[in-house]
């Protein structure tokens, strides 16, 4: 049954069918042929209840919150700011994106959008200062992906409804993670431009008076993280309530900086609900597939297969790593962390490992996923701003992070400390 | 049968804006149960219940939107290797397949929507709405998204059939990046 299923997987998903499609028709025919019991007739059931489910409420908060502040025009001011306050280290406007993004991952849950804003603010800049394309470009489609792994994060929120994990936890877990990751990636920048200095011209110092005017424009962004991330470990919302919190907050921006109109909330709406209700379709279908999959018992199957196969828990979480690496180069990473986390998380859980811990592991293997070629949607996002040039620059600009993200699941593994030590001090302090 | 399909894609453009707004909406709710429950200690607003419901109601109705907008995703590992005749034709086989999976997902979403209706189902909660309200605004939305891909699978096969792949190709093809870019709130706005 565990072949048949995976070959009507591939068979489907490689004629292009709508991946939201392929899920539901393996979860009709699994029911049709192999269960006694009519387990279709769940699916209205398990269509609302995934559609209403209180957690997921956040998906859509933190896509408007985003598109709301992507129109507010905080972005060009924000790699400003931080340009006067990193853009004299070795490697320049580099290190500017790799700021940028972090702190735009920091108020919004999507990389394409990351890399899509920073790489429109700073790519023409590439060619005029005489930046090395492949590593200038590699910054920002790298540094996009930290989108997803620093909070708020859409795909935490996705993860820990489907793996019944507390995504306030996964965000404090992630935290430290996703700045470490940060830092590696300017450490790396530092050290290619010391050895080869043509890598990157140097920046001009900007004086203190500058960077302190600078920092006016880093507020907005750093006062919404605060709002969102805060309100949560201060007590005061759930990390749902917490994503209304951001929207409203990045609403009070679009009016403050003049910049509300009909045009613009309908615009907001139209990709708020687009994204929505695409990654909505695949969740639902993968729910009900994951409905069918643990009546059927194929979950416990699977997850009884590997411990049969006695390999100690670290050589499995090895193979689990790289399994999805190269899933992930192949497959959209959206779609591989819906689909395979009802499946991952039991097993893992099995093994022993913190399903917080994996949360973060997870979402780093995703962050691989899109800048690894040839389907990498960080790479195609850059290469698209870019608008000319050849692709292989994007690609093997972006090769290098991938081992440096590689290096910090292996850190994690080693350290689990890292993801859970502030969850730990949290709970602690909450009594 | 071009403009009706148009007409289509304009209605589904109204749903999301519907949804969005509701989204909003909710957001503005939930903010002020948050900001009340910290001063006073008290929650009047029901957020928690109609954001949920507003969820699923904008989920529903921008199904649709997603599907003209091409938001929807395909594995295009094949897909990109082929010629366009033969794209085409995968386009109207993947339209055929989502068509068949809405319909069947409508049918048995129909089959719940109306049990909780015949045993008048209320939402366990304070304000105990009577369920069939969001859940049926939830199923309409479903229920022009199965029509609206049916639609559009007709129209691409009879399109294919008549050897106009590039006009099926047109409509039901997946999105450039360009698209995916502008539509991720970016590109040529910001600039």
């Amino acid at each position: 049954m565990l072949s048949i299923t995976l070959i009507l997987l591939l068979v489907l998903a490689g004629s292009s069918l709508f991946v939201a499609a392929v899920l539901g028709v393996l979860g009709f025919s699994l029911a049709t042929f192999f269960s006694p019991l009519p387990l279709v007739r769940g699916l209205g059931e398990v269509a609302w209840s995934s559609t209403s489910d209180f957690i997921l409420v956040a998906v859509p908060m933190f896509i408007l919150m985003g598109e709301l502040l992507l129109r507010s025009g905080v972005t060009d001011a924000m790699y400003e700011g931080l340009d006067r306050w990193v853009g004299h280290i070795p490697g320049g406007l580099m290190h500017t994106n790799i700021a940028a993004s972090a702190m735009f991952a920091a108020t919004s849950g999507s990389s394409i959008a990351t890399a899509a804003t920073i790489g429109t603010v700073s790519i023409p800049n590439m060619d005029r200062y005489g930046y090395d394309r492949g590593m200038f470009l590699g910054t920002i489609a790298a540094g996009g992906t930290l989108g997803i792994l620093i909070p708020p994060s859409i795909n935490m929120v996705l993860y820990g409804a489907m793996s019944e994990t507390a995504v306030g936890d996964l965000y404090l877990a992630a935290l430290i993670p996703g700045v470490m990751l940060a830092i590696v990636f300017s450490i790396y920048v530092y050290l290619r431009c010391i050895i080869n200095p043509a890598l990157a011209p140097r920046g001009n110092v900007s004086t203190w008076s500058q960077r302190l005017q600078g920092l006016v424009h880093l507020l907005p962004p750093l006062m919404l993280f605060l709002l969102v991330v805060g309100s949560i470990y201060a007590g005061l919302a759930t990390a749902t309530e917490a994503s209304a919190l951001g929207v409203m907050g990045a609403l009070m921006l679009v009016i403050t900086r003049r910049r509300m109109s009909l045009q613009l909330l309908l615009r907001s709406f139209e990709g708020t609900v687009r994204t929505t209700s695409m990654v909505m379709a695949i969740v639902i279908a993968a729910y009900f597939l994951n409905f069918v999959l643990s009546t059927l018992g194929l979950t416990d199957a699977a997850v009884k297969w590997v411990g049969q196969l006695g390999w100690a828990p670290l050589a499995v979480m090895i193979s689990i790593v790289v399994l999805y690496i190269f899933l992930g180069c192949f497959v959209e990473s959206l779609t591989l962390m819906i689909a395979t986390t009802p499946i991952v998380v039991p097993i893992i859980k099995q093994l022993g490992y913190s399903p917080v811990w994996f949360g973060v592991v997870f979402v780093i293997l995703i962050e691989t996923a899109l800048i690894t070629p040839p389907i990498g949607m960080n790479l195609f996002v850059v290469q698209s701003v870019r608008k000319e040039g050849p692709f292989r620059d994007v690609v093997m600009g972006s090769l290098p992070y991938v081992v440096l993200m590689f290096l910090l699941i292996v850190g994690l593994i080693a350290f689990p400390e890292l993801a859970l030590w502030l969850p730990s001090v949290y709970a602690e302090s909450r009594g | 049968m071009k403009s009706l399909l148009e007409w289509c894609s304009g209605v589904s453009r109204w749903l999301a804006w519907v949804g969005g707004a509701a989204l909003l909406l909710s957001a503005g709710l939930i903010s002020l149960d948050v900001v009340f429950r910290t001063l006073w200690k008290v929650t009047y607003f029901e957020s928690f219940e109609l954001s949920t419901y507003a969820f699923a109601i904008a989920t529903a109705m921008g199904m649709s939107y997603a599907m003209v907008s091409r938001a929807h995703i395909r594995i295009e590992l094949l897909y990109t290797a082929l010629s366009e005749r033969w794209r085409a034709w995968l386009d109207v086989w993947s339209y055929v397949g989502l068509s068949v999976v809405s319909v069947v997902m409508v049918y048995w979403c129909a089959h719940t929507v109306l049990s909780n209706w015949q045993s008048g189902a209320r939402s366990n909660s304070s304000l105990s709405i009577p369920l069939v309200w969001p859940q049926g605004i939830w199923l309409l939305g479903l229920a022009w998204l199965a029509l609206l891909s049916t639609l559009y699978a007709v129209y691409g096969l009879i399109r294919c059939l008549r050897g106009r792949t590039a006009d099926a190709h047109r409509l039901l093809g997946t999105a450039s990046l360009q698209e995916e870019i502008q539509a991720a709130g970016s590109g040529q706005e910001l600039r």
